[in-house]
């Protein structure tokens, strides 16, 4: 079966970037790092305030980022 | 309340979880230590094999082995070795700061806060190297960790300067490193004793705090899963590794950071202290630490301020890192697939929804120890044709030394980090419930970790 569904990774709501993920969480980086490897590509659903992977399927709440960034329609 | 999988659930498939690839070798610290590491390890061969090893240890200097008993001798020190101190703080700021901008650090930021990490470090060196440092316990660790949180409470630092202050980069380079004088041997006839151990610890811990935190207290299974973990293998490294496979809420993960970083301080403290006073040999001290504590840079300062009181820091060191670093640290990905399965099978995908997926055993691998082993090969095959009295007269002091003395500059640079970053007002207030689960998994974990360290394999470690 093809995957036609959105990942969160590609959500505006998705924060992955390391150093946003430190900033997201303090005290993160006192005994641990966004940057190792462990993390993989978990990243933070700020819509939800949940932990996800950048491949997880989106949700309804999906919001494309590259459509908010080119000034497209919005998602639901 | 909408789940963040519930077109997952509805298609009963979703999109495989997919690594970084070849992007992991430059955007993760895991890969710059060891590019870091063994390529500073492999300069220094070719250096050696030169005979220009005066240049090494030129770039090695440290105050920490001058013990002074005046500050006119310190002073003395410093200026006549300016330059070489200047060399040096370039070498480790190239170093650093390209590779930290290259993840994505801003330079600026780690540029003004690296010269204040570096030279605190410069004051932590000529601490413990004042002769009479050891009388009065100013052990190198212990002293970094108070006088970076002193400076980070009282003072106030901007929260941009952790930009600078990588704990586990230079903790993950002070370990690739210390393969260099790790024979391959040892890891190879210890790793599987050391394994043994961390499996029973491992299981015992997470599974108490579990089931303490659901069955006693009624807390939410998604917190019980990620201080479960982050108490049995890695601290908060561990809960960020399963916190997709269960779904936690950030408020899970700020839990986890708030009672590891609280129970670490407290066990770096106490951990050496308590072996002191029951006479234990450093290896056995070592391996304890190593099943105790529960994050890497926090086990690292206890282990080495143990070895230092004892007088014998590389057995307490060397039973760390297999303890710890080879044992525990290696559950991280499989801990991770095993909540992904429990979520997804156990407790319904409508709750989370990861598949379980092998291949994070991989993408989820504390990929530093790679280099611990890489450099601990290469020393060893390097090392093995010189006879002893070569060894003994020109590798060790021409070689490792200058290679020891980089090491701990690393170790220098995170236990001072450890203390600049911990913010006690940033951290977030922790329900007694909650603490309590975590506590007596805590408490099980040091009991235990103390029978198997001492009772069960103590004429084990006690050999390192």
């Amino acid at each position: 079966m093809g995957h036609t569904q959105p990942c969160c990774g590609a959500c505006r709501f998705f924060t992955g970037a390391p150093a946003a993920l430190e900033r997201a969480v303090p005290g993160l980086n006192i005994l641990s790092s966004a940057y190792g490897s462990v993390r993989g590509n978990t990243g933070l659903c700020e819509r939800h305030d949940s932990f996800v992977t950048s491949a997880t399927a989106a949700c309804p709440a999906f919001a494309d980022r590259a459509q908010r960034e080119s000034g497209a329609p919005q998602g639901p | 309340m909408t789940t963040t999988q519930e077109a997952w659930n509805e298609s009963g498939e979703g999109p495989k979880p997919k690594p970084m690839g070849w992007k992991e070798l430059y955007l993760k610290e895991d890969w710059w230590a060891i590019w870091l590491g063994l390529g500073m390890m492999i300069a220094a061969i070719l250096i050696f094999q030169g005979g220009g090893s005066g240049l090494l240890k030129a770039l090695a200097i440290n105050p920490g082995g001058l013990k002074w008993s005046s500050l006119g001798q310190l002073g003395a020190h410093f200026s006549q070795n300016a330059s070489l101190y200047l060399y040096q703080f370039l070498f480790w700021l190239v170093l650093f700061g390209v590779s930290t901008a290259i993840m994505g650090v801003p330079s600026g930021q780690f540029i003004p806060a690296f010269i204040v990490l570096y030279l605190l470090s410069i004051v932590m060196f000529a601490i413990a190297g004042w002769a009479n440092a050891a009388k009065f316990n100013l052990e190198a660790p212990l002293v970094a960790l108070v006088l970076g949180l002193v400076v980070a409470n009282v003072f106030r630092l901007p929260k941009w300067m952790d930009s600078a202050f990588r704990v586990e980069y230079f903790i993950k380079l002070g370990i690739v490193l210390l393969g260099a004088t790790f024979p391959i041997t040892l890891v190879l006839t210890a790793g599987p004793v050391a394994i043994a151990q961390a499996t029973v610890i491992s299981l015992v811990t997470c599974l108490v705090i579990y089931f303490v935190a659901t069955r006693a207290f009624g807390l939410d299974r998604r917190l019980a899963a990620v201080i479960g973990v982050g108490g049995a293998v890695c601290g908060v490294s561990a809960s960020m590794a399963i916190a997709a496979s269960v779904n936690a809420k950030k408020e899970h993960l700020y839990t986890s950071v708030t009672l590891v970083v609280g129970w670490a301080l407290v066990m770096i403290l106490v951990l050496p202290f308590a072996s002191s006073a029951m006479g234990l040999h450093p290896g056995v001290a070592g391996a304890w630490i190593g099943t105790s504590e529960f994050a890497d840079a926090a086990g690292f300062a206890a282990a080495s301020t143990y070895g230092h009181m004892a007088g014998n820091e590389d057995a307490a060191i060397k039973a760390f890192v297999l303890m710890k670093v080879i044992g525990r640290d290696l559950w991280i990905g499989i801990w991770s697939i095993v909540w992904a399965a429990i979520a997804t099978i156990v407790w319904e995908k409508k709750v989370t929804g990861r598949r379980p997926d092998a291949r994070e055993i991989w993408w989820r691998f504390p990929k530093f120890v790679i280099g611990f082993f890489a450099a601990s090969m290469l020393m060893t095959a390097f090392t093995g044709s010189f006879s002893p009295a070569d060894f003994n007269g020109a590798v060790r002091p021409n070689l490792l030394l200058p290679l020891v003395s980089l090491r701990t500059w690393a170790f220098i640079f995170c236990f001072l980090s450890i203390g600049l970053t911990t913010r006690f007002r940033d951290l977030q207030a922790v329900g007694w419930k909650t603490f309590w689960a975590f506590t007596i998994g805590v408490a099980v974990n040091v009991t235990l970790g103390y029978i198997l360290s001492v009772h069960v394999f103590g004429s084990y470690w006690a050999s390192i």
